[in-house]
C-alpha cells in the first residue's frame, strides 16, 4: 500500500546529518537567546545542554520507531492503527510540517521588513520566497537535501564575526555559574527546545536515506553539531550584552552584528540577514516537501499539485498574518504542538508499535 | 521545462522589478553625521543635526550644513528637520551624538531609547557630554580643513584611545541598563578654535550627577580597563617632574563579603619607562624606586579621593557592584545600602624600566 521510494531517488545516510541540523538552525537563533534569559538568567546555557541532551534521546526513539517500521510515518500509522485513525493522525503531523515552514517564512519576512526593507510591503518577499522554495522543492528530495547542505555552508561563515562583539566582551557576565533554581532551568530547557524542533521531519524523509539504521549515527551528529552552534552564540550573547539589556533585545544576535567593523560596509546586518536565507530557506523547502509528500501518501493526488496547494494557503496565510502579535501567536501555538508531539507522541508511539507488533506476530 | 514555465520564470523577475524600493543615491541624501541634543524645558528639548555637503567641483572643500529643531520625541524633531532639508535624511551614519550638560542633567532616557530602537543606528557610535550648547559645537568652524562632523569624531575617538576610557553607544547601554553598575561619558568642551575633550561626566541611572577633570578620567581609566601606551607625569618628593611614557595597565577588582559586609579592593598593575628626568639619575636604582613610590602614591591618593566622591553620590561608574554581583553569595538590596559606606580599598603596583637614548 505504501511502496518504497526508488533507489535512484535516495540520498546517503551522512546527508541526515546536514538534513536534521538545517532543520534545527533557523530563524529561532537569531533571538532565542533573550527568551531563555528571561526564565534562567545567565545560567541559561546550561538549559542549552540538557534540552539538546534530551532531543538526541527523542533521536534514539524516533530510530527505534523507523527501524522497526522502516517507512514513513504514514505507513507506520496505517500500519499500527489502521487507515482511518492512522490516516487522520499522519494528517495532523503535515499539517504540523506545513505550519512549521510557515512559521519560519513569516518570521523571517519580518526580520527582513524591520531590520532592511521597511518600506517594502510583505507579500512582495513571501511570493519570491514562495517561487524559490517550489522551484527546489519540484526537483525532489534529492535537490532539497542539496539546498540544506548549501544552506548550512553559506551559513558558516557567519560564525566568524562573532571575533567583534568578543572584543566587547565581559566574561565575569558569565559569573556565578549556576544562579538559577532547578524550575527556572526546566523552564528554560522546555523554551529551548523549541530551537531544536524539526527533527521530527526525519519521519518522512527516512525512506528517502539508503540503508537507513546507518544513518542514525549522522542524526546524532547533526543534532551535536545544534548544540554547539546554539552554545557558542550563547556564549557570545552573553558576555557582549548586561543582562537586562538582553531581556529587551528581541533579535539579540542581529543586535550583535551592530558592532561588527568591516570597511566596506557599516551595517553588517544587511549582509548576515541576507545570508541568513539561505539558513531558512532549507527549513521552508523541507517543511514543504514534507507536508505535500505526506498529501500524497494519504490521498489520491500527485505530490506536485498538493505541493501548489501548499504554496498557495502559504502565500495567503503569510499575508494574512499582518502584525506582531499575530506571528507571536502563531509561533506560540505551533512550537508547543511540536514539544507536545516529540516529549509525548514519540514515546508514546514507540510503546505503541512495540505492543502492536508483539500482538500481531503471535 | 515546457514554454509555459518558462514563461511563467522570465515574467515573475520582470513584474516584481517594479517593486525594488528607491535607490538611494549619495549626492541625493542628507547623511547626517553628528547629532546634538540641547535643554529647553521639562518637556521639550532642541534637536541638532549637523551634516556636510560636498559642492559639485573637483576641489571643493565640504561645506557644513546644520538643521535644528524643537520638539517632544526625537521622531517630531526628526520631521521638523525634514522640512527644511531640500533632500531626504538619513540617519544610518551618524557617528556622533553630544548631550548638552544640562540636559544630561535632567535626564538623557527619551533620546537614548529611541537611539537604541532605530535599526538604521550602529553600536559604535560615541555619545559625548558637552559643556556648551551642543548647537553651537555643531554650528561652528574649526582650524581643521576637514567636515566639521569628522573633526569632532576624531577628536573624541582619538581620545578614547589615549587618554579616557573607551565608550561607545554599546557599552554606554551595557552600563546604562545593568543594575549594579552606572554609565558614564566623555566631557567635551570648546576652546577656541579647537574642540578639546575635558574629562568625565559620572551618571547616576539616566542622569547626570558629577563631572570629573581630564586628570582624575586619566585614573579613571587606569582602574576601568586594560591598556597600553599610555604616559603619565608626577612630581617626586625633590620637586623634580618626571614622566612614565609608553605605560600599561592592567586593572582587577575584587569585592568581599565577610559577615555580611562586602569590602573591596582594586589592585592595579602599572608598569612604564621612565623619561624625561632632567636632573635625575634615571640609571640609578634608588631613583627608580623613588618614581615607582611616587606613582604608586599619587595614583592611590586621586583614586581614593574619586572612588570617595562616587560613593558620597552614590553612583558606581566603576562598576564594583558587577564585580560582586559575580559572587554566588550576592544580595542587590544589602549591597545597595552599604555600597555608599563601604570600605574601597586601592593598592597600585608600579614597575618602572629607565630607558631613553641618553645615559
Amino acid at each position: 500500500m505504501f511502496p518504497l521510494p526508488k533507489e535512484d531517488k535516495k540520498v546517503s545516510p551522512y546527508f541526515v546529518f546536514y538534513l536534521i541540523h538545517a532543520m534545527q538552525i533557523g530563524v529561532g537563533i537569531l533571538g532565542f537567546e533573550r527568551i531563555i534569559v528571561q526564565t534562567a538568567g545567565y545560567s541559561a546555557w546550561i538549559a542549552i545542554l540538557t534540552s539538546g541532551a534530551s532531543i538526541i534521546g527523542l533521536i534514539w526513539v524516533s530510530y527505534r520507531i523507523l527501524n522497526k517500521g522502516n517507512n514513513d510515518i504514514v505507513a507506520i500509522h496505517a500500519e499500527i492503527m489502521g487507515k482511518w485513525i492512522g490516516g487522520f493522525f499522519s494528517f495532523l503531523f503535515l499539517l504540523y510540517f506545513f505550519a512549521f515552514a510557515l512559521v519560519v517564512l513569516r518570521s523571517y519576512v519580518e526580520v527582513l521588513q524591520v531590520w532592511v526593507f521597511p518600506e517594502v510591503s510583505e507579500w512582495i518577499f513571501v511570493l519570491i520566497i514562495i517561487f524559490l522554495a517550489y522551484s527546489y522543492v519540484t526537483g525532489g528530495f534529492r535537490v532539497v537535501t542539496g539546498v540544506s547542505y548549501l544552506g548550512i555552508l553559506y551559513g558558516l561563515p557567519l560564525l566568524l564575526v562573532k571575533f567583534y562583539p568578543l572584543q566587547y566582551a565581559d566574561y565575569g557576565n558569565l559569573l556565578p555559574i549556576l544562579n538559577a533554581s532547578p524550575a527556572e532551568l526546566f523552564k528554560a530547557s522546555k523554551e529551548m527546545t523549541l530551537n531544536f524542533l524539526g527533527f521530527e521531519t526525519l519521519f518522512m524523509f527516512y525512506p528517502f536515506i539508503k540503508d537507513g539504521p546507518k544513518s542514525e549515527k549522522w542524526a546524532y551528529f547533526g543534532v551535536l553539531f545544534s548544540i554547539f552552534i546554539y552554545l557558542l552564540t550563547a556564549f557570545v550573547t552573553f558576555v557582549y550584552f548586561n543582562q537586562e539589556q538582553l531581556k529587551g533585545t528581541i533579535w539579540a544576535t542581529l543586535t550583535l552584528w551592530k558592532i561588527v567593523d568591516l570597511i566596506i560596509v557599516e551595517r553588517f546586518e544587511y549582509i548576515g540577514i541576507s545570508v541568513w536565507f539561505f539558513a531558512i530557506l532549507p527549513n521552508i523547502c523541507i517543511g514543504l516537501w514534507c507536508a505535500s509528500r505526506g498529501m500524497n501518501r494519504l490521498f489520491p493526488v500527485s505530490q506536485r499539485s498538493a505541493l501548489r496547494i501548499f504554496c498557495l494557503l502559504l502565500f495567503f496565510i503569510s499575508v494574512l498574518l499582518t502584525n506582531r502579535q499575530q506571528i507571536d501567536l502563531l509561533q506560540k501555538a505551533v512550537s508547543q504542538i511540536g514539544l507536545y508531539t516529540i516529549y509525548f507522541y514519540l514515546p508514546c508511539l514507540l510503546v505503541l508499535q512495540y505492543i502492536i507488533m508483539k500482538v500481531k506476530k503471535a | 521545462m515546457n514554454v509555459k514555465n518558462y514563461l511563467c520564470c522570465s515574467l515573475i523577475p520582470i513584474l516584481l522589478a517594479g517593486c525594488t524600493p528607491s535607490p538611494k543615491v549619495l549626492e541625493d541624501i542628507q547623511l547626517v553625521q553628528t547629532i546634538g541634543y540641547d535643554y529647553v524645558n521639562g518637556e521639550e528639548f532642541e534637536g541638532t543635526a549637523g551634516s556636510s555637503n560636498i559642492p559639485p567641483g573637483e576641489q571643493s572643500l565640504p561645506v557644513n550644513e546644520v538643521f535644528t529643531a524643537t520638539g517632544k520625541t526625537s521622531k517630531r524633531i526628526r520631521q521638523k528637520i525634514q522640512a527644511e532639508s531640500a533632500r531626504p535624511i538619513v540617519v544610518g551614519r551618524v557617528g556622533l551624538v553630544i548631550f548638552n550638560q544640562e540636559l544630561a542633567e535632567n535626564g538623557i532616557e527619551i533620546q537614548i531609547d529611541s537611539l537604541q530602537r532605530n535599526p538604521s543606528i550602529g553600536r559604535k557610535l560615541l555619545l559625548v557630554v558637552s559643556k556648551e550648547k551642543a548647537k553651537d559645537i555643531i554650528d561652528s568652524n574649526y582650524s581643521q580643513s576637514d567636515s566639521v562632523s569628522q573633526y569632532l569624531i576624531d577628536v573624541v575617538e582619538q581620545n578614547l584611545e589615549q587618554t579616557i576610557p573607551k565608550v561607545n553607544l554599546h557599552r554606554f547601554l551595557v552600563h546604562y541598563y545593568s543594575k549594579d553598575a552606572d554609565p558614564f561619558l566623555p566631557l567635551i568642551e570648546k576652546q577656541g578654535k579647537h574642540l578639546k575633550v575635558s574629562g568625565l561626566g559620572i551618571f547616576k541611572d539616566n542622569k547626570l550627577v558629577d563631572t570629573i577633570s581630564f586628570g582624575d578620567a586619566y585614573i579613571f581609566k587606569i582602574l576601568y580597563e586594560k591598556f597600553r601606551r599610555g604616559q603619565f607625569e608626577v612630581e617626586l618628593s625633590g620637586g623634580e617632574d618626571v614622566s612614565l611614557e609608553n605605560l600599561s595597565s592592567k586593572p582587577k577588582i575584587m569585592v568581599d563579603k565577610r559577615n555580611g559586609k562586602y569590602t573591596a579592593a582594586f589592585k592595579v598593575k602599572v608598569s612604564g619607562r621612565a623619561m624625561e628626568g632632567v636632573d635625575l639619575d634615571l640609571t640609578d636604582k634608588k631613583t627608580i624606586e623613588r618614581i615607582e613610590k611616587a606613582v604608586e602614591r599619587e595614583i592611590t591618593e586621586r583614586a581614593e579621593k574619586m572612588v570617595k566622591r562616587f560613593q558620597e553620590l552614590n553612583t558606581d561608574p566603576l562598576r564594583i557592584g558587577e564585580k560582586a554581583r559575580q559572587r554566588s553569595d550576592f544580595n542587590r538590596k544589602e549591597w545597595k545600602e552599604q555600597y555608599s559606606q563601604m570600605e574601597i580599598k586601592i593598592e597600585a603596583d608600579v614597575n618602572a624600566v629607565q630607558s631613553g637614548i641618553i645615559e
